[in-house]
């Protein structure tokens, strides 16, 4: 089994984390889902901006 | 070639800029901006507080690095003084020179700006609103070794601040015309669910009334409420609503109302000029949050930049009210015909604003309920423009 890198992506408008590690719960989004999972009519939970809005953090 | 002009550097103009070099690298991009131009997440500054956030860990890019990221001109501390609709050009003042600039086109991101109630008293002048990043940072300095605020107005940004505040130890006093919080976007009953879910010990609400003088007492002020009623208290917030910035608008002789007018494609009354974001009223309606700015901009970079012209489609917006006593999500309706249907149990409330027709044209969730948001997002009719 190999290991999972979580990454973490940002939202371009408010600076919210998307931690893949993490997930999102609350939203539905269980830990451990990888942002290229998350469906693309998402948006994001504190501003509404689209998926497309978020970029990976170095 | 002409420049794309932008005036204003808020979460619209910021987003037009960015979406506008997506799609075009070459193009010209003059960003106007009357502050320092640094991008921030204005909805944050009523509730960074708690989270001791400094107005520094707010700033999420400074005007450098935008320049640098997005290839355009940003031209800081400058105050646009005219519109010339006739030949196309801008006059701008920096504080050292007066110059003019020529536009392909123009898009006018001015923004609101808080309202300010006339209050009377020798202390009026000290009555502080926090609408921008640099009011962040001197709204900390100010509430710094202090121990009571009064916050004008339970709206949105009000209760935020109220919760805010009194979640950091500060005795807070809440006062509002109005019968309850957030009055105009949900029922009395999930109103009262919000009241009752602050520390009684720590914030007070002062319902139906409103402040008509500040004046020094000791170390602090007295406020005088329209009552005749008196409170003593050290530092008094104002947040009760935006005026739209559009004089710049109006002194070209663009059509404006409460806004700048545009039809649903961003366009003012005058070629080649466009109005996007807060201060926009597009075609009869304004909405003053993040998600219509940002639908605004990305189809409008489209428009400006591609053959099409594109139809602003905004998307139902679900307002997260940050009050972690109780959470609260409004979103809220474009018509005011209707009534509110009210289902669950204190504090756990679903109320949905429906028409004549029976249709959900918005709806308030606390407590619980806020978790079915996306249902009654796809319940809600999608609002119409033009």
């Amino acid at each position: 089994m190999s290991v999972v890198e979580y990454k973490k992506y940002c939202c371009v408008t408010c600076d919210l984390i998307y931690d893949e590690e993490l997930g999102f719960p609350e939203e539905g989004i269980a830990p451990g889902t990888l942002f290229k999972d998350i469906p693309d009519d998402w948006t994001c939970p504190e501003c509404s901006a689209s998926k497309s809005d978020f970029f990976l953090v170095e | 070639m002409k420049p794309i002009v932008v005036i204003g550097s808020g979460h619209a103009g910021l987003t037009l800029t960015r979406e506008l070099r997506m799609i075009n690298k070459e193009v010209p991009i003059i960003l106007v901006t009357q502050d320092d131009g640094c991008a921030y997440y204005k909805p944050n500054l009523s509730k960074a507080i708690a989270l001791g956030k400094s107005a520094n860990d707010l700033m999420m890019k400074s005007a450098e690095h935008i320049k640098k990221e997005q290839d355009i001109f940003i031209k800081t501390e400058t105050k646009v003084l005219s519109i010339d609709v006739k030949e196309n050009f801008i006059t701008v003042d920096d504080g050292n020179s007066v110059e003019r600039i020529l536009y392909q086109s123009l898009v006018l991101a001015t923004g609101a700006s808080p309202i300010k109630l006339p209050i009377k008293g020798n202390a009026k002048d000290d009555v502080i609103s926090v609408n921008t990043l640099d009011e962040y940072r001197e709204f900390r300095d100010t509430i710094e070794n202090k121990e009571r605020v009064l916050v004008i107005g339970a709206g949105f940004v009000g209760i935020e601040f109220a919760s805010d505040i009194c979640s950091i130890g500060y005795q807070v006093d809440v006062v509002d015309m109005e019968a309850w919080p957030l009055r105009r976007s949900l029922p009395q009953e999930l109103g009262e669910a919000i009241v009752d879910s602050f520390p009684k010990d720590k914030v007070n609400f002062h319902f139906g009334s409103s402040v008509v003088a500040v004046d020094t007492k000791d170390d602090g002020y007295e406020v005088t409420f329209a009552s005749g009623e008196k409170l003593v208290t050290d530092v008094v917030l104002s947040a009760v609503g935006i005026r739209l910035n559009v004089d710049l608008a109006k002194d070209a002789n663009i059509e404006t109302n409460r806004g700048i007018v545009v039809d649903n494609c961003s366009r003012t009354s005058a070629k080649h000029i466009y109005a996007i974001g807060d201060c926009a009223e597009i075609c009869g309606q304004t909405l003053p949050f993040i998600v219509p700015a940002t639908a605004a901009a990305k189809a409008l970079a489209k428009t400006l930049l591609t053959s099409d012209v594109t139809e602003l489609r905004v998307p139902h917006l679900a307002v997260a009210v940050k009050i972690p006593t109780c959470a609260t999500i409004v979103c809220p309706s474009l018509s005011m015909e209707g009534e509110w249907k009210l289902e669950g149990e204190s504090p756990d409330f679903t109320a949905r604003f429906t028409n004549a027709e029976g249709e959900v044209t918005g709806f308030a969730l606390t407590g619980k309920a806020t978790t079915q948001k996306g249902f009654l997002l796809k319940e809600c009719v999608a609002p119409k423009f033009g």
